[in-house]
């Protein structure tokens, strides 16, 4: 691809990717501190910048919120309330207090998957540090969520099981399981949007081989893919939010979590 | 594919202050207020419904009232149409009271004309009767004469009459 006119960078995975506006300052002020700071925890800097960007925008819309919304209002109330209504379709009446954990795990991590298709952008879902980095979030709050619903005791006896001579077992497999979700949810999450970013990748690459690099851009093959790699983002963000919501029904000291 | 817990317990920390933001500045208040819609439209939607209950209620009331204002026109025209009636009844009788007075008076009258005239009948006999009684003595009567006299006589108390 560097022949075509555009540099892969390299993707922590080994894979090629984009360049972005922190790689791009890395490339032009290699021995900058800044720079190579930015480009050391790249990652990081556009999950915050995109979560800076979400809570600017949402207290800038909510600084005076009017009975009669306006445009910007009514779309993050719709937003808002279908994320509360898929809360608690799984909850139930208790979903209301999950709402904005779940609600921001969603909005966050669709926000970072479609980071992705802007250029000089780049998702942060495409690294594994990220997507682990929400599921151990997702783990210690399902964890609390167990333990301050159903008390100390119950929470120990879900992981004992039964019957009880079985509880070496039962705690080892219990254990495991519990670890194995939030390393799913992060390695389903981190492979999507990763396939998804290389999908774009390879698209414009095949668009610079049409033109053999003489022209500074070829056609824009990746515009096609756009429409597929939003329902992608939305998808997975939904599956994250929502096997996080089941996670934390599982908990519930009530018939949700009969499991 | 090489972990990093440094950014990774920054993705975490990075997560737990964005939840906290957006609590604070877009669940609390977005929610709430969608709540306080919520709460707005039931409390408009049950004040819809108080209003077409009460509504209903004062139809129906409207309807009673109605139909009791029906009742009583009609119990005020029968009592009219009763009280004509009886005006009418009254005013016959007094005009058949009237008329049988005029014709009572009209009777009197007439009989008294009658007397009256009787009264002047028999002043006239008695004149006449003087009067023929004068002739008899002035006058030298025969038999012939005599009948003459009475058929004449006679004649004009028949005229007379």
């Amino acid at each position: 691809m560097i022949e075509h006119g555009y540099e892969a960078v390299a993707h922590e995975a080994g894979l090629p990717e984009l360049p972005n506006l922190v790689t791009v300052m890395n490339s032009l002020w290699p021995h900058q501190p800044v720079s190579q700071f930015l480009h050391r925890w790249e990652n990081v800097v556009f999950a915050w910048a995109l979560a800076a960007g979400l809570v600017a925008v949402f207290a800038w819309s909510t600084r005076r919120l009017t009975l009669v919304p306006g445009r910007l209002q009514t779309a993050l109330e719709t937003i808002v309330e279908a994320l509360e209504g898929l809360v608690t379709s799984i909850l139930g009446h208790e979903g209301r207090r999950y709402t904005p954990f779940i609600g921001t795990l969603f909005l966050y991590i669709v926000t970072m998957n479609l980071a992705g298709l802007v250029p000089g952008l780049k998702s942060p879902t495409s690294s594994l540090n990220t997507t682990v980095g929400l599921a151990v979030c997702v783990f210690l709050y399902v964890q609390w969520t167990g333990i301050r619903r159903q008390g100390v005791a119950a929470y120990v006896k879900h992981f004992l099981g039964e019957p009880l001579f079985l509880a070496p077992l039962n705690v080892v497999l219990h254990v495991l399981g519990e670890c194995i979700k939030p390393l799913s949810l992060s390695l389903r999450l981190f492979a999507n949007i990763t396939g998804e970013d290389l999908t774009i990748y390879y698209l414009i690459g095949l668009g610079l081989m049409c033109v053999g690099g003489t022209l500074l851009a070829g056609p824009p093959f990746q515009t096609l893919f756009y429409p597929l790699a939003i329902m992608f983002s939305l998808i997975q963000a939904l599956v994250f939010s929502l096997l996080s919501t089941v996670y934390i029904s599982l908990m519930l000291p009530h018939e949700h979590g009969q499991h | 594919m090489h972990l990093v817990w440094q950014e990774i317990l920054t993705h975490a920390l990075g997560f737990v202050i964005l939840v906290w933001l957006l609590r604070r500045f877009a669940w609390q208040p977005l929610l709430g207020s969608l709540d306080a819609r919520r709460g707005k439209i039931a409390g408009d939607l049950a004040s819809v419904e108080r209003a077409k209950q009460e509504i209903g209620r004062l139809q129906q009331e409207y309807q009673t009232r109605l139909a009791k204002i029906e009742d009583e026109a009609r119990a005020k025209i029968q009592e009219a149409i009763r009280d004509g009636r009886q005006v009418a009844v009254e005013i016959q009788e007094q005009a058949r009271r009237e008329a049988q007075a005029v014709l009572d008076k009209t009777r009197e009258s007439i009989a008294l004309e009658i007397a009256q005239a009787r009264v002047e009948l028999r002043d006239r006999i008695a004149e006449l009767a003087v009067e023929a009684t004068e002739k008899l003595i002035t006058e030298r009567l025969d038999t012939a004469k005599d009948r003459a006299f009475i058929l004449k006589t006679l004649d004009e108390l028949e005229r007379s009459r």
